[in-house]
């Protein structure tokens, strides 16, 4: 099923392990080079950005040539767009199939690009039929179908070019479908958190039998991301954060408790799963999801928010970090339970630098508040962190 | 594990020793598992949540609170991070120093953002710098800096930097340009850039160079393609963007730093079509457009990853 042999990928993961392993100083060059040579597989990939920049005109160039062929040969009427996206489907799957097969692509960009958009063109492919079918009745079946394309394809493409995202997007939209079904929102939320809980439970069962460790770090990035989005289904207040982007309908007040429960247990069993395993995924993902929590109770509760709330938070957070630093360094060799604060490779102290790149543009600022009573400050620019123009 | 495997191999052939294979073992099993990343994220976190509600408590109360209430505490808090950092600083090295605690870099930086606020709350109450009000932002960016070089802190350089922004009128958090700041983002950026490399050139924290750079290049870009897309500007501007995305590219190949690459191409392909696509005639040729433009840099962009970019 897979256009990659499983030699393939595991010589791809010992190579990074190499490479890690020869940056952080604890192989020597010379001899990193010799392993890393021997290891190479005959695949022909990229750097990771020059990646992302052709996954990103490989998009544009998808999405150009469709609404070319649309506005050229046919209108926008769904009985015409409908067999075009179908094409189009095709032709993208089979050039991305072509691509690996003749040049030996692997995660370079393009051909996961073209792979995305033949299930995304697919999903338009079948929403279309469906809509012509029902003769253009309003209703939610075209998206259904399009969900349930999309996630079969997206399902498709993991299962095929080994791209855990896809399975992540097909997982999502197959959770989507129960919020088109004409059900409550309770209901529908029950439903879609069901679905990605078993999701979840399907993927931590693969992880852990998996006998190819690149099948096992594939299936940890899946249940790391079933578990946030089961998370984000079951928050009913993190619609708060994101406006009008989603609006949680009412709830009866046994499901809104019930939420409430489930927002606060599922961080420390999410926590407590992924320090078991030593998945990092898990953990860094419940930490996230700690922070949720916390973000997310005053609203849960009804209470009023102040402006030292964020103190407060801060606080927390300086005290938790380092207690968490102090306890771990004093357990022998600066470790508990294999646990340490240490850095272990020089990636790690790479992505502690980007965070301080980052935040020349993420510095903090206060919020605006209403106009100082005399000018003076307003026109206060970005910069100087903290001082917002608001003062 | 097949990790294991090849480590087993390779020390049975002599490539790795013993040891080696015992250490890179533990570390391929996990056995040894860092929280350094999330534990430094945290304490970012905590810092930036903290120094927020100050800053939003500060606007909120400060009619009520008075200003002894409010610059006490701050000056409180500033004087035990400045005492902490001060006081278990290690001496000044031009090349890079590691962190003498963990918090160090996290308190430092918690003391700049403190006297940010309070050097900008001083000014907005007491109006010491009158129509001048806005060096207290240049003032800011000095501080920072040289806390930054003496204290080797990348936090504090970049908010040394986003605080110079200021003061040039960049209003980064917006993400945009409002016209008549081109010059003052293209003047920022190319200052920036040119303190970088000359600091860098000295040898004086030298691994500073790339928070400049990147800070810069996007500086510069905005404004460029800003001034490119803008139809009252000449083509001046879009010459610039293309001479700015060559180097840029250029550079990034040379260096192996592959997101110079990718600014170059993103933002030298959206001023130069946005100046194309003003001039074509009509949907069908617009689109044709960007379907041919879009293969010719995927290709650009193949022949560039496989001779420089290889990933092995």
């Amino acid at each position: 099923m897979r256009r990659y042999t499983p030699d393939d990928e595991e010589r791809i993961r010992s190579q990074a392990h190499v490479r890690a392993w020869s940056r952080a100083g604890l192989l020597d060059e010379a001899v990193a080079a010799r392993l890393n040579e021997e290891l190479r597989p005959d695949l022909r990939r990229t750097n990771d950005l020059l990646r992302a920049g052709l996954a990103l005109f490989t998009f544009i160039i998808v999405i150009a040539a469709v609404v070319l062929v649309v506005t050229t040969s046919s209108s926008w009427k769904s009985g015409d767009v409908a067999p075009i996206a179908g094409g189009a489907a095709i032709a993208c799957l089979a050039i991305a199939e072509a691509l690996v097969a003749r040049f030996r692509l692997y995660r370079f960009g393009v051909e996961e690009a073209l792979a995305v958009s033949g299930a995304g063109l697919a999903a338009l492919c079948a929403a279309t039929t469906v809509d012509v079918v029902r003769g253009g009745q309003p209703g939610h079946a075209p998206a259904i179908a399009a969900f349930t394309v999309a996630a079969a394809g997206g399902f498709w493409v993991y299962k095929r070019f080994g791209l855990a995202y896809a399975a992540i997007g097909a997982m999502l939209c197959a959770a989507a479908i129960a919020f088109e079904l004409d059900v409550s929102d309770s209901a529908a939320r029950s439903m879609a958190a069901a679905f990605l809980l078993s999701a979840f439970a399907l993927a931590r069962a693969r992880r852990l039998s998996a006998e190819r460790e690149f099948l096992a770090d594939e299936c940890a990035t899946i249940q790391a991301a079933a578990w946030i989005a089961a998370y984000l289904i079951m928050n009913l207040h993190v619609a708060d954060f994101v406006g009008p982007l989603i609006l949680p309908a009412p709830v009866g007040p046994w499901f809104y408790w019930a939420t409430y429960a489930a927002i606060w247990l599922m961080p420390p069993i999410g926590l407590a799963l992924g320090a078991r395993q030593r998945d990092r995924d898990l953990v860094d993902a419940n930490i996230l999801l700690a922070l949720g929590t916390l973000v997310t109770n005053k609203p849960y509760l009804g209470w009023p928010r102040h402006t030292w709330d964020p103190m407060l938070l801060g606080i927390l957070l300086m005290v938790v970090a380092l207690g968490v630093r102090r306890w771990l360094a004093a357990g022998e060799g600066g470790a508990r339970s294999g646990f340490t604060a240490l850095p272990l490779l020089s990636g790690d102290k790479d992505v502690v630098a980007a965070i301080g790149i980052a935040s020349a543009t993420f510095r903090p600022a206060a919020p605006a508040g209403p106009p100082p009573p005399e000018s003076g400050f307003n026109g206060g620019r970005s910069g100087g962190g903290g001082a917002g123009a608001g003062f | 594990m097949s990790i294991q495997r090849d480590l087993d191999r390779w020390r049975a052939a002599g490539a790795i020793t013993p040891d080696q294979c015992a250490t890179l073992g533990a570390l391929a099993r996990r056995e040894r598992f860092s929280l350094f990343i999330e534990l430094n994220a945290l304490l970012y976190l905590g810092v930036v949540a903290f120094v927020g509600g100050v800053g939003w408590t500060v606007q909120t109360y400060f009619s009520s609170l008075g200003d002894a209430a409010v610059l006490v505490p701050l000056t409180a808090v500033l004087a035990v991070c400045g005492w902490y950092c001060v006081s278990r600083a290690a001496p000044y090295a031009p090349g890079q120093v590691a962190s003498p605690t963990f918090a160090f870099d996290y308190v430092l930086y918690l003391a700049c953002l403190v006297f940010a606020v309070e050097l900008g709350y001083v000014e907005f109450r007491f109006h010491l710098l009158k129509d001048n009000w806005d060096n207290y932002l240049l003032a800011s960016a000095i501080a920072c800096a040289a806390a930054a070089y003496r204290f080797d802190n990348r936090f504090v350089m970049s908010l040394a930097l986003s605080s110079l922004a200021g003061w040039f009128g960049v209003r980064f958090s917006h993400f945009g340009l409002h016209l008549g700041v081109r010059e003052y983002a293209l003047a920022y950026g190319a200052l920036v850039a040119f303190v970088g490399v000359s600091i860098a050139r000295a040898k004086i924290k030298p691994h500073f160079l790339e928070t400049y750079l990147h800070v810069a290049a996007n500086a510069l870009f905005v404004a460029l393609l800003s001034g490119a897309m803008a139809r009252d500007a000449g083509l001046v501007w879009l010459a610039g963007l293309l001479i700015a995305s060559g180097v840029a590219i250029d550079r990034g190949i040379r260096f192996k730093r592959f997101a110079f690459v990718l600014y170059g191409v993103i933002y030298g392909y959206v001023g130069l079509s946005s100046r194309i696509l003003r001039e074509i005639d009509g949907g069908t040729s617009s689109l044709a457009y960007i379907v041919v433009s879009g293969i010719v840099v995927v290709a650009a962009l193949v022949v560039v990853s496989r001779r420089f970019g290889r990933e092995e």
